[in-house]
């Protein structure tokens, strides 16, 4: 059901994601010259609060990560942090071996990104703007700019509706417009932040084959967050689950049972498979030591 | 054709033209912007502030276009620095303030009207007058045009990519904090051309009015700029030579050339508007668009 191990060009770093289990990841990250990220042991304070409480993973070359959390678990603040947005107060984020990645090479797809219906933008612009909208004068857009702009535009899906007001697109077709915005300047990393989040079913699917595919194709990693892991279970190379800003990275059926979770939330969890699909619920009675009461409520962490 | 050719031999209408277009485009590309980034609050609050300083340079016998723009920079860089998002929330603090600009202004008038011979300090200040300009300020404005409009070039692309998303521009590399507090800097060189052209008080109007109808009648930012252009452009033609001749027809008391641009791009945007409900343009709904205080 899993791809355990990931096309050919992987198959060095297939260590990587081995070792990286549930109870020894923070070993994972060190002395691995071959990943591409490498965050290690980073402590994320805002407002007085800590969000996140030493997170430590690595991403190889085309890896495919989920970020999974209910709300609140810090994973925008991850995403962010890796982005640079946000400096930890302690530990080390690097990307291909530098502290801040360069211009292009993290794509970023942010959460909510709310576009004026009115804007005179067409979403080819947007794309556009992916490319070279940080730089400074009007510049002269050649013909192999927009060539790299369509084929961006292509490999999602987008190309279709390239002229259409970029504010006035359905919010998978918006989806595809920004994720053909990060992807146009050749990123090696792309993160994306609860991009199946208001998306039907069917569109998630979409999004997530096509990250698949890209990810194969152009050899990019992928980092993105969910509260959902099913709409991902068949894609992803490894899993970092997050809860109140601790997080175990591992593979999928190593990270997601009942024991590795339970410990994670400090609480009992029971963990269900049901046709390909798992379930992440607050544990039962069988399970429930001396809580008389469930903190979580009846199905705190169904996602 | 004729009519032109004589306006064209009077020298206060050569300045008036000559002043009148180059604001009008260099404010139809700072307004198209502006409008996007729902900062016509800020535009107009910036020519609340700009006429303290029109009115101090009054009073001091200075050119008013360098207490005007001194004023509505330092004013709009002061925006930033606090927030402006922040202070549209605040707005009791803000309408404070405003309103203490405004009684500053106030103070400087009366006092140059007691000082000196001026009774049109409040006119000139707050209405302006384009037939009043100094023809030694002409070569100042134009400079002024060109910085805003080559500054609007400099940082286009990243000040669009913000205006679309914050979020994404920051993440691809844009320095938003800079973009904002540059583009603030150009608005209030825009305020500051408005206000020597058309009065502080109605310079909100020529920077957001011809934006707003261009937003509404294109589909493109491009589009959108040249027509602003164009429409603030024509707006200034017409209103001058409207005002010019209405002294024919009123018995000598001739329409003042703020009132007629004004009323032109109040007239505009109202056409816009029945065209866009009426379905024949395509339908942008600005709902920012300040033109109310016209």
């Amino acid at each position: 059901m899993m791809p355990q191990s990931m096309s050919l060009k992987n198959q060095d770093e297939g260590s990587v994601s081995t070792k990286a289990t549930a109870t020894s990841h923070e070993r994972s990250v060190a002395f691995n010259g071959r990943s591409l990220l490498d965050v290690h042991g980073i402590h994320v304070e805002i407002g007085g609060t800590e969000i996140l409480k030493g997170i430590d993973l690595s991403v190889a070359p085309g890896e495919f990560l989920g970020l999974i959390g209910s709300n609140g678990a810090g994973k925008t603040t991850l995403l962010r942090t890796i982005l640079g947005d946000i400096e930890p107060s302690s530990g080390t984020v690097s990307i291909m071996g530098r502290k801040r990645a360069k211009a292009g090479m993290v794509g970023y797809v942010p959460q909510k990104i709310q576009l004026d219906p009115d804007l005179p933008i067409r979403a080819k612009d947007l794309v556009a703007l992916g490319l070279d909208g940080q730089r400074f004068g009007i510049g002269i857009r050649s013909s192999h700019f927009w060539d790299q702009v369509e084929h961006a535009m292509r490999a999602v899906g987008a190309w279709e509706f390239a002229d259409r007001p970029v504010g006035r697109l359905s919010g998978g077709q918006q989806q595809r417009v920004l994720i053909a915005a990060a992807l146009v300047a050749n990123p090696k990393l792309m993160l994306l932040d609860e991009p199946l989040a208001n998306l039907d079913p069917a569109n998630a699917d979409d999004i997530v084959s096509l990250l698949n595919s890209i990810r194969t194709r152009e050899g990019i990693s992928i980092i993105l967050s969910a509260h959902d892991i099913n709409p991902l279970i068949d894609s992803l190379d490894k899993v970092v689950y997050l809860a109140s800003g601790n997080a175990v990275v591992g593979k999928t059926d190593e990270v997601i049972t009942t024991e590795v979770l339970s410990k994670l939330y400090c609480h009992p969890i029971e963990v269900l498979h049901a046709g390909g699909r798992v379930m992440v619920m607050a544990g039962d009675n069988a399970h429930a030591h001396a809580h008389d009461a469930d903190p979580f409520g009846a199905k705190k962490a169904e996602d | 054709m004729n009519l032109l050719m004589d306006l064209w031999q009077v020298q206060e209408m050569r300045t008036a033209l000559l002043v009148g277009s180059t604001v009008a485009i260099a404010t139809a590309c700072i307004g198209v912007l502006t409008v996007l980034r729902g900062q016509s609050f800020a535009g107009h609050s910036l020519t609340d502030l700009a006429s303290v300083g029109g009115s101090a340079a009054y009073l001091l016998g200075i050119n008013q276009l360098w207490g005007f723009l001194v004023a509505s920079v330092l004013a709009g860089l002061g925006m930033h620095a606090i927030g402006i998002e922040r202070i549209r929330g605040r707005d009791v603090a803000t309408g404070i303030v405003l309103a203490t600009g405004m009684g500053f202004t106030s103070l400087f008038i009366t006092l140059s009207m007691t000082g000196k011979s001026g009774g049109s300090a409040a006119v000139a200040v707050l209405f302006g007058s384009l037939f009043a300009i100094n023809p030694q300020t002409v070569p100042l404005i134009c400079l002024l045009a060109v910085v805003s409009i080559v500054a609007m070039a400099l940082i286009w692309r990243p000040a669009l990519f913000v205006t679309v998303s914050p979020q994404l521009a920051h993440a691809n590399g844009v320095r938003n904090g800079l973009i904002n507090a540059v583009f603030m800097c150009i608005l209030g060189i825009g305020v500051a051309l408005g206000s020597i052209s058309v009065g502080a008080i109605l310079s909100t109007a020529l920077l957001i009015g011809p934006a707003s109808c261009g937003l509404i009648l294109a589909r493109r930012m491009r589009d959108a700029i040249i027509t602003a252009g164009v429409l603030g452009f024509a707006s200034v033609w017409i209103g001058v030579i409207l005002s010019y001749e209405s002294y024919h027809w009123t018995g000598g008391k001739s329409w003042s050339v703020s009132f007629c641009i004004v009323a032109l791009i109040l007239l505009m945007y109202l056409v816009c508007r029945v065209l866009r409900s009426l379905g024949l343009v395509h339908g942008n709904a600005r709902r920012k668009a300040v033109v109310a205080h016209v």
